[in-house]
């Protein structure tokens, strides 16, 4: 199966399902609201400690933190549904996914491998569709700039 | 576990010392960051060569965790952010 993630003179060209896309939109969505709500499921992987030895992290590094992750979320909510994106944005969808991915895992209880086999079949499948768009976007992101010569 | 804090001299402050001492950055393993991620994640935060964030993620995957980056206390938490943004399991704690 050919990748939906494709290399272009401009970017890259996104041949995704409006599903995927969904699911993609909506893990960006959870990952903001997560970064914002300290309630939300998402929220205790989004903001773990920084150094270890501190009783409270420098409220300077975790806003900058909130703010990296909230920005590349926020891009991520305004493309997912475009037909293409720039290098740029697809960095910030790589990072979106995996911070989604982890953060997914954290709310499921999953610390060990052997977590993954009790899931509900649904949660397996949300979390493998995640690993699946990290690798496509990983080999994408990693092809050289095509440059018009 | 003992800690560089615990051997300060008499009389220092304890930020001064703290500061001027060396912390590492640990990525932990963890059972959904694909390999390839995590290689992708520390070359794009360090600046490493492939071969050398492939070797730290290798130790990452074998041993649980891995010491990516050691040096001042501002930079190494600053890293972690990086890392904690980019999705991986990382925490900041004196060098051993």
């Amino acid at each position: 199966m050919s990748s939906p993630f494709v290399r272009t003179e401009t970017g890259i060209a996104l041949e995704l399902d409006r599903d995927t896309r969904r699911f993609i939109a909506g893990l960006a969505a959870s990952v903001l609201l997560g970064s914002r709500d300290g309630t939300h499921p998402f929220a205790s992987r989004l903001a773990p400690p920084i150094t270890v030895t501190k009783d409270q992290d420098d409220p300077f590094l975790v806003l900058a933190r909130h703010d990296v992750i909230a920005t590349a979320a926020q891009v991520v909510e305004e493309t997912a549904f475009l037909p293409s994106i720039t290098a740029e944005q697809a960095e910030a969808w790589f990072e979106t996914i995996q911070v989604g991915c982890q953060a997914l895992a954290g709310s499921l209880h999953v610390t060990i491998v052997e977590d993954l086999d009790r899931l509900d079949p649904d949660d397996r499948t949300r979390l493998q569709i995640a690993q699946w768009l990290l690798d496509l976007l990983c080999e994408v992101l990693d092809e050289p700039e095509i440059t018009e010569d | 576990m003992t800690t560089p804090l615990e051997t300060f001299p008499e009389g220092s402050t304890l930020t001064a010392v703290a500061l001027d001492l060396p912390f590492d950055v640990v990525v932990w393993d963890d059972p959904v960051t694909l390999m390839s991620v995590v290689t992708r994640i520390l070359m794009k935060v360090f600046g490493y060569p492939k071969q050398k964030a492939h070797r730290l993620m290798m130790t990452v995957h074998e041993e649980g965790r891995a010491v990516v980056w050691t040096g001042e206390l501002n930079r190494a938490e600053a890293y972690c952010v990086r890392l904690h943004a980019s999705g991986l399991l990382a925490s900041v704690e004196p060098s051993a």
